[in-house]
């Protein structure tokens, strides 16, 4: 990216993170998307296109074609689309927006990330749907779980470096605490190491409260290219950065199971587009769809040394009031892993955080920010950094 | 070039329940059972275990200890009373499986007990009228008895495959003889969970009058007499039967109870002869004559006489005997039997 | 898992049969018909031999989809002789001591899920420990 093709969030919109039963996936959407618009006075008209993030419309409510269904409610005429990642799929859908307004065509683009998933009510149902950001044919028709793959992870971090069952509860108890600070997370409750370790085991060594829960919960960020920012703020916050990393979709595929290869070349190569290394980082929000993913993501993007994951979180190296504060918001964790929304949900942290309006939970002296989604068990990954 | 067994493989699950564990289920007394079957466990299959699968692996054992490859072989029959299709054969898999497919014959039969051996004579029937030159007949059965009933004591589960052909056997084929009647000890009817049984009537006018007379008329048609045989392997619905009639046709002790699997394993139906007769071949020398004898209820029994050969020498090395399987076993108590057997309706 | 699906990966689910790049003998597991390290389309099929060694493991207790009737199960990825990865369940496990890396195991065939009652019966290769 050159200098002049950062491009500014200038407006964000995001509902509560939980069970709403309530509403429609259109309804929820047009929570955040009209937040979003009336925050600024933006125009619906002035939205050129919509990109919607969106992991399991299809599984969750046999809906497909959800960017046309979503614009219709939301009175947008614009070019509507979904883009699907799994759990990437919001952060995927920033970037093409990104790409569009960097491309010279656009000015002024909405990415929405949403999902519905408790219209599943079954456990079933859920979790195959969960499942089919793997390879179904030969990893979930063999008996894999999402669970069972980031137990593979886990147990192999645990065998390679010494971390212990009870810092990767750490996570658990760091990002719960910080949801409590966080008005719009899921779950505000505070937890205690023990109960982590108390909770059903889901596949060993990972039990319940590793995993994040269902969720329902829109996301939305209005994009403006420098030129346009600047008539709707003084001082924006610019996305500097946002990268793309791959890697095969199979756990079994991959060189290693405690690193997340694609984090690791989309996070080395934004560093080394922006001249700034891991330490010009501020904090970050992670992917932690298990507790020990965010332990593996931190150390994947330089942000801790290899195999220290575990120990810095134990250190409280991560918390608020720690060297390099991780999950502000509480993560898919503890704000809620409404899995579309959840790559959006990360840039309206570090937007607050920036913007100095994260209340309790508030980052003092932030240099650059950074965002890390991922798909399945870490096939696709999108890394983003933020800053005035 | 002679007529006879090119090789052979069984597979017995690893699961393991005790006649005494089943009888403390239904408030018996699980040792003068055991006394009175003469028979101590029985083989349970795993979850994920059934017809086709142990089918399967007996046979990619018997094919290895063949030294054959999956291209040589000209047909396939699985004889079961336990396939888990109604309609769709078990014998493709298995060709599919050992990569035998697509140029072959292959079928499913079923005769109660017998049907292992029913496939064996048609096995023999095309290799010796040289439409094929090799084949494999299995014997494999998951039996399932009613809970409560007798037959829950001994229905086992395991699978014999042999390889037939007819160039440098381990075995050479001497003759076969059946003895087929209509005789309703033990059956099941179409959509029945569970078969049912004739009660005292399975004994004397149908294990007994069969495998007796079966004997007899191989006896009879080779020219031979018991005296011949150095080896024997009977029908084993329970350790009682093939011992009673081993005494009624005077064949000593020592010539039989090598071929009593069913102590260990249960009743493994279509497999129970063939799997005595694997543990012979097992412990076999050069020369030794083999009488192997089964029994389908409804009924019928197909006798076979066998000379081993010096080639069951060479080819040892290459075989998984039967104890190495009945001496791999963990132990099940009967909630995890229930489990494995499926009795634990989940949907 | 559909008919037509069970059918068309028969070969690699019964048999494990994968493919061999005769141009720069990269070898695939499951059947592939381009070679994505040299690009080349001619591959001939290639028959694993099955033996393998544990790379790592969990015990899920939470289980897939038509896998519930096997709670708990063994679930790893397992390292073929021929040096490809793929993921397994591994079956008779009687002492989970005994699934350290590296622990030899041979594939064997079984019934995939339970699937429902009037649908196709899948099957398809485990790993077990080789106890002898």
């Amino acid at each position: 990216m050159g200098k002049n093709e950062k491009v500014a969030v200038i407006s964000t919109g995001m509902t509560e993170f939980g069970d709403l039963y309530e509403y429609e996936i259109t309804g929820i959407a047009n929570l955040a998307i009209y937040e979003a618009l009336n925050n600024l006075h933006i125009k619906k008209e002035e939205i050129e296109s919509l990109y919607v993030g969106n992991m399991g419309s299809h599984l969750f409510e046999g809906q497909e074609n959800l960017g046309n269904l979503i614009a219709t409610y939301a009175g947008l005429t614009c070019p509507a689309f979904k883009i699907q990642a799994a759990g990437a799929s919001g952060a995927v859908a920033l970037r093409n927006a990104v790409k569009g307004i960097q491309s010279g065509s656009k000015e002024l683009v909405m990415v929405l990330g949403v999902e519905k998933m408790t219209e599943a009510t079954k456990q079933h149902e859920a979790q195959l749907a969960l499942a089919s950001g793997l390879d179904t044919n030969w990893e979930t028709r063999m008996g894999a779980t999402l669970a069972s793959l980031f137990a593979i992870m886990a147990r192999a971090h645990m065998r390679e470096y010494g971390t212990t069952r009870e810092q990767i509860a750490n996570v658990v108890v760091k990002n719960h605490y910080n949801a409590s600070l966080n008005p719009k997370a899921q779950y505000k409750n505070r937890v205690r190491v023990e109960s982590v370790l108390r909770s059903k085991l889901l596949s060993d060594p990972l039990r319940l409260f590793d995993a994040c829960a269902l969720s329902d919960g829109a996301a939305s960020v209005v994009l403006a290219s420098e030129e346009v920012a600047y008539s709707y703020d003084s001082d924006p916050v610019f996305i500097y950065q946002i990268k793309q990393g791959f890697a095969p979709i199979a756990l079994h595929q991959r060189e290693s199971l405690t690193e997340f290869s694609g984090t690791k070349f989309a996070a080395e190569k934004a560093y080394r587009d922006m001249g700034i290394t891991a330490a010009d980082i501020s904090l970050a929000e992670v992917h932690d769809i298990f507790s020990i993913a965010e332990i593996i993501a931190i150390e994947s993007l330089g942000l801790v040394e290899k195999g220290k994951g575990g120990f810095a979180t134990e250190n409280g190296d991560t918390a608020l009031d720690g060297s390099i504060p991780i999950n502000t918001s509480g993560g898919l964790k503890g704000r809620g892993a409404p899995l579309g929304a959840t790559g959006v949900a990360q840039i309206i942290e570090l937007f607050d955080q920036i913007k100095g309006n994260a209340g309790d939970r508030q980052i003092k002296d932030i240099k650059y920010a950074l965002a890390h989604s991922m798909g399945g068990t870490g096939g696709t990954s999108v890394v983003s950094i933020l800053g005035r | 070039m002679s007529l006879g067994i090119l090789g052979y493989g069984v597979y017995i699950p690893r699961y393991r329940i005790s006649v005494h564990e089943i009888a403390r289920i239904w408030h018996e007394d699980g040792e003068s059972i055991s006394k009175g079957i003469n028979v101590i466990e029985k083989a349970v299959p795993a979850m994920d275990e059934d017809t086709a699968t142990i089918s399967v692996t007996a046979v990619q054992n018997a094919l290895r200890h063949s030294g054959l490859s999956p291209s040589e072989i000209g047909a396939i029959y699985v004889g079961s009373e336990s396939h888990p299709y109604a309609v769709k054969p078990t014998a493709v898999t298995v060709a599919e499986a050992i990569g035998a497919t697509p140029h072959l014959t292959a079928a499913d039969l079923e005769f109660a007990c017998k049907a292992g051996t029913a496939g064996m004579q048609m096995v023999f029937g095309l290799v010796a009228a040289d439409e094929i030159r090799a084949g494999i007949a299995v014997g494999t059965d998951c039996a399932q008895g009613r809970p409560g009933d007798a037959l829950e004591y001994t229905a086992g589960a395991g699978g014999a495959a042999f390889v037939i052909g007819k160039n440098k056997p381990i075995a050479t084929l001497e003759g076969m003889y059946s003895y087929t009647t209509d005789t309703p000890d033990f059956w099941r009817r179409e959509g029945a969970r569970y078969p049912s049984h004739a009660g005292r009537f399975t004994g004397a006018p149908s294990y007994f009058r069969h495998t007796l007379s079966a004997t007899q008329g191989l006896l009879d048609k080779l020219g031979l007499s018991l005296n011949d045989f150095d080896r024997v392997s009977f029908h084993q619905p329970n350790g009682r039967f093939p011992l009673s009639a081993a005494k009624a046709l005077g064949i000593p002790l020592e010539k039989i109870q090598d071929a009593l699997c069913v102590r260990r394993i249960g009743n493994t139906y279509s497999a129970s002869s063939m799997m005595g007769f694997a543990r012979q071949l097992d412990l076999a020398k050069p020369g030794e004559r083999i009488l192997l004898v089964s029994y389908g209820s409804g009924a019928g029994s197909d006798a076979f006489s066998f000379v081993v050969t010096d080639e069951i020498l060479e080819k040892r090395e290459r075989s998984i005997p039967v104890d190495k399987y009945m001496d791999r076993r963990t132990e099940l108590d009967y909630a995890l039997y229930a489990k494995h057997r499926g009795k634990i309706i989940m949907k | 898992m559909g008919v037509a699906r069970s059918w068309r990966t028969q070969k690699s689910r019964y048999r494990l049969t994968g493919s061999k790049c005769t141009k720069c003998g990269a070898l695939y597991f499951p059947i592939n018909i381009v070679c994505i390290k040299c690009t080349s389309l001619d591959l001939e099929e290639f028959q694993f031999s099955g033996k393998a060694k544990l790379i790592e493991w969990t015990r899920v207790d939470e289980a897939a989809k038509g896998f519930e009737h096997l709670v708990p199960y063994y679930f790893g990825i397992v390292e073929l002789e021929e040096g490809v990865r793929i993921s397994t369940q591994i079956v008779d496990v009687v002492d989970e001591n005994i699934l350290q890396p590296g622990l030899q195991l041979q594939m064997t065939f079984r019934k995939l899920g339970e699937g429902t009652e009037e649908g196709i019966i899948n099957y398809g290769l485990k790993a077990e420990p080789v106890d002898w």
